[in-house]
């Protein structure tokens, strides 16, 4: 068992990247400070969860309470956790299901399949079990305030938190072995990241419609209760269907009764029964599918396609563009790069879309509402645009994680007869493509949703040009002076980028200042131009040979 | 022609010198190789020598000029083969050597000629429009080593050429290794396999611990160290013997 008790470890370990934090001792004080940052975006994730589960639960609660059904808060409690811990369950144990090669050398060693698939399966589990409990933790929170029940109902609770997302992974596991074993395309990396970054942000989209949706009723209860009470009968349905959130359901109703001691010790043996089997029943099949995971064959060419092949490829072209089409090739090739970086251009107007569409008759309705469309009126209206084209443009984090993601190319780059300078100007060159792009898609959206005029519209992007274009450089110029170039897995150069996070902080504050500034002091439109369009492209013209200078240094300082 | 000039380097974060003090010189028509224990401090040497790290003190010369202070007239004048196997893994293998050919300034004849012909001696043309992350550890060396030729430099700087080659494309690479020297350029390497270094190399040096501990033709060290003996034999015992030295604080030879 020491070798399964291991085999967990050194998943959890690959999973989470948690070893810059328990390594303590070795800890120096550059360390301390950055893991202090990470732990403070943590907390800002965590409160942000936080407000969501409280604010699903409490409308879930008031809707309920209306009906005078609150007990079946917890069924609906354990059914929305079942959901979700299936489909991000489902998208964690696809992602997590070939991590680099590690199976590889895994395979190779005395391990019996079991344990393999049961390691993994421990490994997803702990962060299903984390929100699981998360949730039902501010489920009995609330209802214990309003409601005030016996001491077993929260040991109840627990239990059940802990249990309930075991049959939904297993049945995650009981899909995705199958699909693996049979389609073979899918045993590919990059297969794997682009269906799990799609699945994903399908899953964000339809996450955020429910939450949205919930949350216009908030103010209305009576709203919240029918939207409640249309949807009990899926809820009753799926719990006489699904038993681990029946039983759960009936043991906190009545706590403190024999049933629930028997409920409770039924839903243990189901839910560890079911992923035990599972996992016994799948571990040869899982390990079988491992075989082979990500090869790659070489393509041959006969002599004739050769010909043409190299006729149409092999043209010169100058270094700056051979430069930015290779930039543009190692990102697009990476699905966590494209679907993490120019694909939020995209993402992020459809959240924005789909929050609007379900609160529009809220927001119309609120007074403040009034005030905000009478100051768009007034050439507010451009402000936003010009906020929003610049928020789009450098939010992409093609700039903050430039150098990082160059991290496997740069010893060879840096033997090349190359200017170091024009390498990194090929960087800004690339990320400036999606600033344009950004910032056409941010502008045109706000001024379409206010109909702006095409005057205003035009001094709205220049100013999102100059304002992304300036942001841009600081970024590229921080992922300069502290690349992170140490990893393996490109999800640590993008997704765990510190860069990457406080670049989108930074411009967050500045375009807020902007905003701002251009409200309370009512600054005119050529002033406006002046200030955050002129001022801004001539900052970072003036900033260019410094940080080329800089750069250059920078990069021949660099032990690789 | 390479000249290193008491060239050292330490690590940031650590607190040994991966090379210290090192100075070799390389004519032009000379083949030479560069061994050394694993850790020994070749391939930060060749780094320093390529541009890859800065040394902390003393000098890389590629045909006269410093690569600290003109690093691109330097670079230009070497083709340089990695020990990096991970290196433009998301490029197609022709996309690779067109980039290259971009860089040095190749044009469009030169660039068709060279990749056609190098790439047919090893064997991987047929392969050119896979992508490099398809490519055996043997076809990723063999395409950079036919990248490292694309500008035709007058001096080719090559870590551990041999590794994952076949014996086919270990001859090709051999032949033209003394083809080139013939020709009045320099060939650098740094190899473990001694019969290699045996048979090609026109001198050599042994590096341990960043140190060299001999440096000169086969001949000069069979004559230092005693007759019939194999290049591997006297490899061994000076490695031995200088880490032992330096284990007691004595200067190496």
């Amino acid at each position: 068992m020491k070798s399964f008790a291991s085999l967990v470890k050194l998943y959890i370990k690959s999973f989470y990247n948690l070893s810059p934090f328990l390594d303590l001792k070795k800890l120096k004080p550059a360390q301390v400070l950055k893991n202090l940052g990470i732990a403070l975006v943590a907390l800002l994730v965590l409160v942000n969860f936080g407000f969501l589960f409280v604010s699903v639960n409490l409308a879930m609660y008031w809707g309920l309470a209306m009906l005078g059904l609150q007990n079946l808060l917890f069924l609906v409690s354990s059914l929305t956790i079942t959901v979700f811990v299936f489909v991000i369950g489902f998208i964690t144990a696809l992602s997590t299901y070939y991590i680099n090669g590690m199976e590889n050398h895994l395979l190779v060693l005395p391990l019996a399949p079991w344990k393999l698939l049961a390691a993994k399966f421990i490994a997803v589990y702990s962060s299903m079990a984390a929100v699981s409990m998360a949730f039902m933790i501010t489920s009995m929170a609330i209802f214990g305030f309003y409601e005030g029940p016996k001491p077993l109902f929260y040991l109840w609770g627990f239990m059940g938190a802990l249990l309930l997302p075991m049959p939904p992974l297993a049945l995650s596991y009981l899909f995705l072995v199958p699909m693996m074993s049979v389609a073979g395309f899918l045993r590919n990396r990059r297969a794997v990241m682009l269906f799990t970054g799609v699945l994903g942000l399908l899953c964000a989209i339809g996450f955020n419609m429910y939450f949205q949706s919930l949350m216009s009723k908030m103010a209305d209860t009576e709203a919240l209760s029918v939207m409640m009470q249309n949807s009990l009968p899926l809820s009753i349905a799926a719990a006489g269907a699904y038993f681990p959130a029946g039983l759960l359901w009936k043991a906190m109703t009545v706590p403190e009764q024999a049933a629930a001691f028997i409920q409770s010790a039924a839903n243990l043996l189901l839910c560890l029964g079911t992923s035990i089997v599972s996992i016994f029943a799948l571990a040869g099949a899982y390990t079988r599918s491992l075989l082979g995971f990500n090869e790659e064959s070489v393509k041959r060419l006969s002599a004739s396609e050769l010909k043409g092949f190299l006729g149409k490829k092999l043209k010169r072209k100058p270094v700056i563009l051979a430069l930015v089409d290779r930039e543009i090739k190692n990102l697009n090739r990476e699905p966590v790069y494209l679907l993490n970086g120019p694909f939020v251009i995209i993402l992020l107007p459809l959240i924005m879309l789909i929050v609007f569409l379900a609160q529009k008759e809220a927001f119309l309705a609120d007074p403040d509402s009034a005030k905000i469309i009478e100051l768009a009126g007034s050439g507010f209206a451009m402000v936003i645009a010009a906020a929003a084209g610049a928020f789009l443009g450098s939010g992409s984090s093609i700039a903050a994680t430039a150098l990082s993601r160059d991290a496997k190319d740069l010893a060879s780059i840096k033997s090349l007869p190359l200017d170091m300078g024009l390498f990194m100007f090929a960087k800004l060159v690339h990320a400036e493509i999606f600033v344009l792009l950004g910032s056409i898609v941010g502008c045109a959206l706000v001024s379409l949703m206010f109909s702006i005029g095409f005057a205003d519209s035009l001094t709205a992007f220049i100013m999102a040009l100059a304002m992304a274009s300036f942001i841009n450089l600081a970024a590229l110029w921080l992922d300069t002076a502290r690349p992170k170039l140490g990893w393996t897995n490109p999800i640590a150069a993008m997704k765990q980028n510190m860069n990457s996070v406080i670049a989108i902080l930074g411009a967050m504050g500045l375009l807020g200042l902007f905003s701002v500034a251009a409200i309370k002091f009512d600054i005119e439109k050529g002033m406006l131009l002046l200030f955050f369009g002129l001022a801004p492209i001539l900052a970072s013209l003036a900033a260019l040979p410094f940080y080329k200078k800089y750069a250059v240094k920078r990069l021949a300082e660099l032990d690789l | 022609m390479i000249e290193l000039i008491a060239v050292s380097k330490t690590y940031a974060g650590s607190n040994i010198k991966a090379v210290d003090g090192l100075s070799l010189k390389i004519s032009d028509g000379e083949i030479f190789g560069f061994l050394g224990p694993n850790g020994a401090g070749k391939t930060t040497s060749l780094k320093i020598l390529t541009g890859v790290l800065k040394a902390d003190s003393g000098q890389a010369m590629v045909d006269g000029t410093d690569v600290s202070l003109d690093p691109i007239a330097a670079k230009s004048r070497i083709g340089y083969v990695s020990d990096n196997p991970e290196a433009f893994a998301k490029l197609k293998a022709v996309e690779y050597l067109n980039f290259i050919a971009d860089v040095y300034g190749l044009d469009s004849e030169q660039r068709h000629k060279r990749i056609n012909d190098y790439s047919s001696r090893f064997e991987i043309r047929d392969a050119l429009s896979s992508s490099l992350a398809s490519f055996s550890r043997g076809m990723k060396q063999k395409l950079f080593i036919v990248a490292s030729l694309l500008p035709d430099p007058q001096n080719w700087v090559l870590d551990e050429p041999m590794v994952g080659l076949d014996p086919k494309a270990a001859f090709a690479l051999k032949s033209i290794m003394r083809n080139r020297a013939d020709s009045g350029k320099t060939v650098f390497f740094s190899t473990h396999v001694m019969e290699v270094a045996e048979r090609l190399c026109d001198k050599l040096a042994i590096i341990n611990k960043g140190k060299i501990i001999f440096i000169g033709s086969f001949q000069e060290l069979k004559k230092l160290e005693g007759e019939d003996t194999s290049l591997e034999t006297l490899f061994l015992e000076l490695t031995e013997k200088s880490g032992e030295l330096a284990g007691n604080g004595d200067a190496v030879l």
